[in-house]
């Protein structure tokens, strides 16, 4: 309850600090707003290279073919079981005179091949779509298990894996990407306020003597480099969401193959997760920084 | 009531306070006098936790010092005023800002704040000075400004360190004054001075320190003994 009372004057006291140390929370506040313009800038890549790699796993199958014997019954348990399978999009049964049929229509001139064969040739198969391309090679390796209906399953192992590679790659880097950039605009921040507790080091000693508790003391620090790192990223998200108007729709244009969003949505889901970020981190420089001191003289 | 027994405090191999044994009651007034360097502000820090002794045992208002917890200390330096030498006061902020301060702190309430305010600076004969600021007052009213702030939060115990230091004569007499009058409304009152002339006018309990020992230890007692 006392700490609710004493909001008011931490707030006013963090105020009153940004005022009096009006150029460095402005070089603090511009310096957060580059590093969280990289950060959000880098999200919208990331996610956007994450959703195309995504859409061409999408486009990637895999083909399992029956054996002769395979029983209806069983088959059609098996085409029920993938179609539970949340990481499958798409399951298509083909029956052996489908497949013989679709010969006929797409190999025309080829036809008459099937007319000197007294038997069909072709096996039954279940084609398969996936929702998520990772789990393609562990579903494949499940349905090889299966050798009382499977007798074979042909998957683009070599497309599956440069994709499944790129997309590592792509997440590894964005999350190295993503941590530097959050330590940097902690230090910023860190060290602005550092110099903002250097300043108000005797005030901090005095709110100590008096029976200031840690909280007390700590507060309106920690509330300034929240109110810098909300600055620096609504800055941030200002220009993100009006770059990302000019350059969206182009990029939609270039890769409208793919069922890629680059919508005012999108962009503000990602504006709104940088600020939080931004007070998130802006906070903890803060806090961070007021802990070492109060450590010092306590 | 303080207690000090068989208090020793060391930096490395400097000795500070070496065996101090001594009881302060409630409500008494009492000089802490000595040379610099003989120990007073440590004996004071140790009264308001600043430093921990090394050996022995304090009692501050039935408190043994050594269970206070270091998330304790706050709730305990709440019962504690302090008159800094320098007076620590906020020169960019107004006299009530700064008086205000230790009422804050515990979340008073606004009408409690500008109540017991008042009632400090009429205390300490600063009646209308509220809107001032704190860099326009001489050094004289700085020191009630910093009494006043001591003295807000209704403290058991007040402690001053060289509370006349740098002040006229005149001035100095008024804030020792003020200090035993602030003592005789039911406050502990210690007070670290060099002021031979209010140690030897205002005739109360003198404790010397010398070499971080107890040298003297007189009532009605004068500068020297």
């Amino acid at each position: 309850m006392a700490n609710l009372r004493t909001f008011p004057y931490v707030l006013k006291s963090a105020f009153g600090s940004i005022w009096r140390n009006l150029e460095g929370t402005t070089y603090a506040v511009l310096t957060t707003a580059v590093m969280l313009l990289m950060f959000g800038g880098f999200l919208v890549v990331n996610d956007t290279l994450d959703r195309m790699i995504d859409a061409l796993g999408r486009r990637t199958n895999m083909v399992a073919y029956l054996t002769d014997n395979a029983l209806p019954s069983d088959t059609a348990e098996l085409v029920t079981v993938l179609q539970n399978d949340p990481n499958v999009g798409q399951v298509t049964f083909i029956s052996r005179d489908d497949a013989a049929a679709k010969f006929r229509d797409t190999l025309d001139e080829l036809a008459e091949i099937l007319d000197v064969i007294e038997n069909n040739p072709f096996p039954a198969s279940i084609e398969v779509r996936m929702n998520d391309p990772e789990a393609i090679l562990a579903l494949a390796d499940e349905l090889r298990s299966r050798t009382d209906i499977v007798e074979e399953v042909l998957v683009r192992d070599d497309v599956v894996s440069r994709l499944l590679y790129i997309s590592q790659l792509v997440r590894l880097a964005g999350g190295v990407l993503l941590i530097s950039i959050g330590l940097v605009t902690i230090f910023v921040i860190q060290n602005t306020i550092r110099l903002a507790v250097f300043s108000r080091r005797d005030e901090i000693e005095i709110m100590k003597l008096i029976g200031a508790t840690d909280w007390f003391v700590r507060g309106p620090f920690v509330i300034e480099g929240a109110i810098i790192g909300f600055l620096g990223s609504a800055i941030a998200s200002a220009v993100l969401v009006t770059g990302f108007a000019r350059v969206g729709p182009r990029i939609e244009s270039v890769i409208s193959f793919l069922p890629i969003q680059t919508g005012a949505a999108f962009v503000s889901n990602v504006s709104v997760f940088t600020m939080v970020v931004g007070v998130l981190l802006g906070a903890a420089g803060s806090y961070l920084s007021v802990r070492r001191h109060l450590a010092s003289i306590e | 009531m303080i207690v000090f027994q068989n208090v020793t405090k060391s930096y490395g191999r400097r000795v500070a306070l070496d065996d101090v044994t001594m009881t302060v009651d409630r409500n008494e007034f009492i000089f802490l006098v000595g040379p610099n360097g003989a120990g007073k502000s440590t004996f004071l820090k140790m009264i308001t936790l600043e430093e921990r002794p090394s050996k022995g045992l304090i009692i501050v208002g039935g408190v043994d010092t050594d269970t206070v917890s270091e998330s304790a200390i706050p709730a305990y330096r709440r019962r504690i005023g302090m008159v800094f030498q320098d007076t620590r006061l906020f020169a960019d902020r107004s006299v009530i800002e700064n008086v205000s301060l230790p009422l804050r702190i515990t979340g008073a309430s606004g009408g409690e704040i500008r109540r017991s305010c008042e009632n400090g600076l009429r205390t300490v004969g600063l009646d209308g000075f509220s809107n001032r600021n704190a860099s326009e007052l001489s050094g004289g009213e700085l020191r009630r400004v910093a009494i006043a702030r001591a003295i807000v939060s209704k403290p058991e115990i007040l402690l001053a360190d060289e509370p006349t230091d740098s002040l006229s004569p005149s001035a100095a007499d008024k804030i020792m004054d003020l200090l035993l009058e602030i003592s005789l409304t039911g406050v502990t009152t210690i007070v670290a001075t060099h002021d031979r002339d209010a140690v030897d006018r205002l005739r109360r309990r003198v404790v010397r320190i010398e070499q971080g020992k107890i040298a003297s230890d007189e009532f009605a007692g004068g500068f020297n003994g």
